[in-house]
């Protein structure tokens, strides 16, 4: 059960969880789901860790726009809004964005972290050639 | 040198922790003290980029004795890669205060001390051996979070 779910195709959101734990050895608040040959497993896995969970924020971090594991993310948001749940829902996954809001998983609300993670991800992204141009 | 903040992370500069430690402390420079790093321009220069709002300078121990002496870099958060650097540099000509223990990340022979902490056997008796000095050595990730005391 997680505030933060990492959600992908095949085997790198469970990747993403081994690799962020060579930083991070705590990731309690961090729940992932990769999406397999099974879509009906993976719905229901998604779904029970939302709508079943007793934490009422949630920050689902997706590794495409517009891939499945996102479409099924954004399919869920109604009936977790009725559910009184609030969901974040930001694609483009990166280790930069992961790493920099798990220590708050715990202690931020979701908006919180999205900022967070927003602007991690974003400034994760370096053109090192260009930035040492500019640095003189 | 006024020094606000002595500090193991082995990230050195990165996001919100270190916006976060600098909030706290009001530092304006970063000194990182790394005997490898201090002989590459090229790291020191990509050490730069990572916090453009900072003075950000790269020194071996030497150089960081000599600074702690006389420089004047304004409020100063010192950094160390490791319990390795940490000791070379502060077992003799630095007056005792506190090391903060920060994020380190898992290697070949380091294992699982905090939640964000990972250190070998070797790393231990370095940490041990700065406090027999008279340091006080703390396990934090962040300003808010509550201090542990470092024990062998």
């Amino acid at each position: 059960m997680g505030k933060v779910i990492v959600v992908t195709h095949g085997g790198l959101a469970e990747s993403f969880y081994e690799t962020a734990g060579m930083f991070i050895a705590e990731r309690s608040g961090l729940a992932v789901l990769g999406l397999g040959v099974d879509l009906e497993e993976f719905k229901n896995e998604l779904r029970s860790e939302v709508i079943g969970s007793e934490e009422t924020e949630f920050l689902i971090l997706a590794d495409l726009f517009g891939g499945t594991p996102f479409n099924l993310a954004a399919a869920l948001c109604r009936e977790a809004r009725m559910a009184g749940k609030q969901i974040e829902i930001l694609t483009g996954l990166n280790l930069p964005m992961l790493l920099e809001i798990l220590p708050f998983a715990e202690n931020l609300s979701c908006s919180e972290l999205k900022e967070m993670a927003l602007r991690a991800g974003r400034e994760g992204i370096h053109d090192l050639m260009e930035e040492l141009r500019n640095s003189g | 040198m006024e020094t606000v903040l002595y500090r193991i992370d082995e990230r050195l500069i990165h996001g919100q922790i270190m916006t976060a430690w600098q909030g706290r402390t009001g530092a304006e420079t970063v000194v990182i003290v790394d005997d490898t790093a201090a002989q590459d321009e090229f790291m020191i220069q990509i050490y730069r980029l990572a916090a453009p709002q900072l003075r950000v300078e790269v020194v071996d121990t030497a150089k960081f004795h000599e600074m702690a002496e006389d420089a004047d870099t304004g409020r100063t958060i010192v950094l160390f890669k490791g319990p390795a650097e940490a000791l070379k540099a502060l077992e003799e000509k630095i007056t005792p205060d506190e090391l903060i223990v920060g994020n380190v990340a898992t290697a070949p022979g380091r294992k699982k001390y905090t939640k964000y902490a990972y250190l070998s056997e070797e790393e231990k008796g370095m940490l041990e051996k700065l406090q027999n000095l008279g340091w006080k050595v703390n396990m934090q990730l962040l300003p808010d979070d509550a201090k542990s005391r470092f024990e062998r």
